[in-house]
């Protein structure tokens, strides 16, 4: 063989190993849900009716892991709320869920963005440690309103 | 007619591919060495930029 060839080869298989050994490690720590498990369902005509949705909007948690529980609601083409203030420095865990199509939820400049599909509650927890305004957007393409579907995350001193 | 054909070149010698003629290492492979290198990093420096943009938004 081309030593060239034993190069590249190396390279390549190195590459490989070093990749399925990283699937492998967040698969297993990378506080990943299987599809059968630690996920919560909703009935996507019924979001309205869960205490949670009615009201949307940042609440004070008891649960000592984050300060907040922010809720959203996602639909054609709007969220709910349209505008929220966080306090800084606060981990919020934010659950969102929709009552139509598939949307997707992104706090621009953050790590909060996923995927919100009917019939789940779509959720991540965040520390917000930067003041300022934050805007959030569809990113999963849902109809003739979606460039227009926005929200505003405020984070306040 | 085209079996025939085939039977022919494997009865002429000089026809028949052997082992040296796929031996790579008198083939100059310098500059598919270069592009596949540089693909490579390419896509490990890809990987790196998007992993400290993830950890720099943590
Ligand atoms: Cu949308």
């Amino acid at each position: 063989m081309h030593k060239y060839e034993k190069i590249w080869l190396s390279f390549g298989t190195v590459s490989l190993a070093v990749f399925l050994l990283i699937l492998l490690v967040s698969a297993l720590h990378g506080g990943h849900s299987p599809a059968a498990s630690g996920i919560e369902t909703i009935h996507p005509e019924h979001v309205l009716d869960d205490e949670r949705f009615a009201n949307p909007g940042l609440y004070e948690s008891d649960d000592p892991d984050y300060d907040y529980d922010l809720y959203f609601v996602a639909s054609a083409f709007r969220y709910d709320p349209a505008e929220v203030e966080i306090p800084v420095g606060s981990r919020v865990k934010v659950s969102v869920a929709t009552t139509d199509v598939i949307h997707g939820f992104q706090i621009t400049g953050t790590n909060v963005n996923f995927m919100v599909e009917p019939s789940l509650v779509s959720n991540y927890t965040y520390t917000f440690n930067h003041p300022g305004e934050y805007l959030v957007l569809c990113n999963e393409y849902c109809g003739i309103g979606h460039t227009d579907m926005t929200s505003i995350v405020k984070v306040v001193e | 007619m085209t079996e025939n054909k085939n039977h022919e070149i494997h009865e002429d010698d000089s026809q028949v591919e052997t082992h040296e003629d796929h031996d790579h290492d008198s083939l100059n492979l310098k500059g598919t060495f270069l592009m596949v290198m540089a693909l490579g990093g390419t896509i490990v420096v890809g990987w790196v930029l998007a992993f400290l943009l993830f950890m720099s938004r943590m």
